[in-house]
């Protein structure tokens, strides 16, 4: 929280600085981008002398360590060598003079003396090679020319020594002094040189362990410093991005919210926040500029909008003024038309009432007299056709004599065949006795024949039973026959007494024939003369049929007329309600 | 061997020797066989002296216990009256028992005064012990020359 309270407050005691002012100046101009990777570059930088740094001590060790291994321990490790050999011959000299004194087998002391010899060239040898190495020091080098040249002399009072060893002991025991005064130089100096070359063994490795002092010293110091100058121009960067980007942002977040007299700061700056400061700017002025605009047109509309209602109470005032004048005109025409509307209507009425009753006079007229034509037509009709079936009837008469006579002669034929059957009857009356006769034979017959006949006695039976029933049928004939000779009797007197009657009946038929004909012209006459009354009467209806039509029509018109005027006076009422309407609204709005 | 054929020979000197006035050399006797040297190297040059000091046949340098010694300016032996195996070995560097230098102090008197008389401890050739010796050397050219006698 305080960091932050830091990073928000202007950075006064930082500007107080010159330096970090100018630095500030400097960074606050940089484009974001360099500014974002400034941090990055500055570690990039740290990292990368750090890292030449441990790559230069690194190959300087493996220098060191290389030279530690191959060359100084080498060389070490030969000085050892010579240094031991060294020891070791002096020490068999020794021993070569002792067993000399002691007088042993020539045998050993010429292998010991061929030892020694062999010693001494090889020590030579060591010795000319380590003082011909290339990786000696100046020291070294005079050291090792000091023993070459104390070598030279060792080697020969050695050399003499045992020379003498082979023939005088004693004097080589006596020379044993200083053969050992030689050896011991000799191994002082290449102990000398030893010390030395462990010297300067110890000084490489003092150099490595202080090279590695100084890298650990140096990559703490540079890491702390990478932290801190990255720490540092991080929060200059972000101070010199964020700070301004907080501030742009509520600067943004107020003019969105309408405020236009914000105080843009971080105008100077000559990177994209700068760019972005400027364009903010402009869209502040461009708001004001719109705002005072539409404030001028919101008030000249509202001018307009006052002068408009003013000029429309006006118009409205004008224009109800004419329009009730014209309404009230139209009303009162409307009226009168209405009145005279009904006061003709009323008329009319009184005409079809009128013409009403007459035509229903009329036409009663003319049906009473349609009726009398009518009634005298069927009338004539009537008689015509009672003509024709007085006609008809002399006619049936006629033919009803003829068939009376036909009949008569029919029923005579009708007994005479009836005569003719009464003979039939009696011969079929004999064959039914015979039968019967045969069939009481057949049943005896069958009686004697026992219970062969049984069966023909069965049929015989029969037999007999229909002779019996024939004969009973041609009684009853019989009996009809005389039946139906009696009723023909009575029929043909009837048919006779018929006869006469028609006869009769056919003269008062030809008395009413001709009354008829009498009649039916009187009756022609009277329909005539009520057809041409009818027709008078129906000419006269049609007429006031006609007057009635008109009249009705008139009352149609004239109740059309008085609808439409109520119509009229409806619709001018309307008119007024919504002419009151309209001007409401007008002067409403 | 040769020690032996030496000691032979030495003891057959010995008996034969007619008139020995002592058994070891005195100083004078030492001083009068560094003269004769001396004598021999002025006739016979350097070579000719070395190679009769060496040869113990030759009387004049070899007398019971007296014997001469030769050594270069380097104390280098050049020629040895008892002891042949000396001869062409270094020994400047040569000391007696008590530590003594005594190539070293005989270069020295020969370069300083030139001769002179210098006690040390070497071995009797016929006894082949250490003896106390003192002889006398001289400066002769490039060398000196010496003759000692053992103390009794």
């Amino acid at each position: 929280m305080e960091a932050l309270a830091v990073s928000r407050a202007p950075l006064a005691p930082l500007n107080s600085f010159w330096g970090l002012r100018s630095l500030f100046d400097v960074l606050n101009n940089l484009s974001i981008q360099i500014k974002a990777s400034a941090a990055s570059a500055v570690l990039l930088i740290c990292l990368l002398a750090l890292g030449a740094n441990a790559y230069v001590t690194t190959t300087k060790s493996a220098e060191g360590l290389r030279t530690l291994s191959h060359e100084i321990e080498q060389k070490l490790q030969t000085v050892s060598n010579v240094s031991d050999a060294i020891v070791t011959t002096h020490m068999k000299i020794f021993r070569y003079v002792s067993w000399a004194s002691n007088s042993l087998s020539k045998k050993l002391l010429d292998s010991l003396y061929a030892q020694i010899s062999s010693d001494l060239s090889e020590l030579s040898i060591r010795i000319d090679e380590l003082s011909q190495r290339p990786d000696l020091s100046a020291e070294e080098k005079a050291s090792l020319q000091d023993l070459t040249i104390k070598w030279q002399k060792c080697i020969r009072q050695a050399k003499d020594t045992i020379d003498v060893g082979q023939s005088d002991s004693a004097m080589a025991t006596m020379m044993l002094g200083q053969t050992d005064d030689s050896f011991k130089a000799v191994y002082s100096d290449i102990q000398t040189m030893s010390l030395k070359t462990i010297n300067a063994a110890n000084t490489v490795r003092n150099s490595l362990y202080a090279d590695a002092e100084r890298t650990k010293t140096i990559i703490i110091l540079g890491t702390v410093l990478s932290f801190v100058v990255s720490v540092f121009v991080t929060f200059m960067v972000g101070a010199s991005i964020v700070r301004p980007i907080k501030s742009i942002t509520d600067v943004m977040q107020q003019l969105s919210a309408g405020k236009t007299d914000v105080e843009i700061g971080h105008r100077d700056r000559r990177d994209e926040i700068g760019k972005m400061v400027q364009a903010i700017d402009i869209f502040r002025k461009n708001m004001i500029e719109i705002r005072s605009m539409e404030q001028a047109t919101h008030q000249a509309e509202q001018n307009r909008v006052v002068e408009r209602r003013a000029a429309m109470h006006e118009l409205a005032g004008e224009f109800e003024k004419s329009v009730q004048q014209i309404a009230k005109e139209l009303t009162d025409a409307v009226a009168a038309m209405h009145d005279n509307a009904e006061a003709m209507s009323l008329i009319a009425a009184q005409t079809r009432d009128k013409s009403q009753s007459t035509a229903g006079i009329v036409i009663d007229t003319q049906t009473n007299v349609d009726s009398v034509a009518d009634a005298a037509e069927e009338l004539a009709k009537s008689i015509e056709q009672l003509a024709a079936q007085t006609h008809n009837a002399r006619e049936l008469t006629n033919k009803t004599v003829a068939e009376s006579a036909n009949a008569s002669a029919n029923v005579q034929q009708l007994l005479d065949a009836v005569s003719q059957i009464v003979p039939i009857t009696g011969l079929i009356q004999a064959i039914a006795q015979q039968t019967n006769l045969l069939a009481l034979n057949a049943t005896i017959e069958a009686a004697r024949a026992g219970v062969a006949g049984k069966g023909f006695a069965v049929v015989a039976a029969e037999v007999k039973s229909l002779a019996q029933q024939t004969a009973q049928a041609t009684e009853e004939i019989n009996q009809k026959i005389t039946a139906v000779n009696a009723s023909c009797g009575a029929v043909v007197g009837i048919m006779e007494q018929v006869i006469s009657a028609v006869g009769h009946l056919g003269e008062g038929t030809m008395e009413m024939a001709t009354a008829v004909g009498q009649q039916a012209a009187a009756t022609q006459e009277i329909s005539k003369n009520a057809q041409q009354a009818a027709d008078g009467s129906r000419i006269v209806a049609n007429n006031i049929v006609e007057l009635d039509q008109k009249t009705r029509e008139n009352d149609d018109a004239s109740g059309q007329a008085l609808a439409g005027a109520k119509r009229l006076l409806d619709h001018a009422a309307t008119l007024q309600t919504q002419v009151d309407k309209f001007l409401r609204h007008v002067r409403a709005a | 061997m040769r020690i032996r054929a030496f000691l032979v020979f030495a003891a057959l000197i010995a008996i034969a020797s007619p008139a020995p006035a002592a058994e070891f050399g005195s100083k004078d006797e030492a001083v009068a066989m560094v003269k004769r040297v001396q004598a021999e190297f002025k006739k016979s040059g350097p070579d000719a002296t070395f190679k009769a000091v060496s040869d113990k046949a030759v009387p004049d340098f070899h007398d019971r216990d007296l014997y001469p010694f030769i050594y270069n300016m380097e104390g280098v032996c050049v020629a040895h009256g008892a002891r042949a195996a000396l001869i062409g070995k270094l020994l400047i560097d040569l000391k007696d028992q008590d530590g003594k230098f005594l190539i070293r102090e005989m270069v020295a008197m020969s370069k300083g005064p030139g001769s002179g008389w210098i006690d040390y401890k070497w071995p009797n050739p016929l006894t082949n012990k250490i003896e106390d010796k003192s002889s006398y050397v001289e400066k002769m050219g490039d060398y000196f020359v010496g003759v000692g006698i053992y103390k009794q």
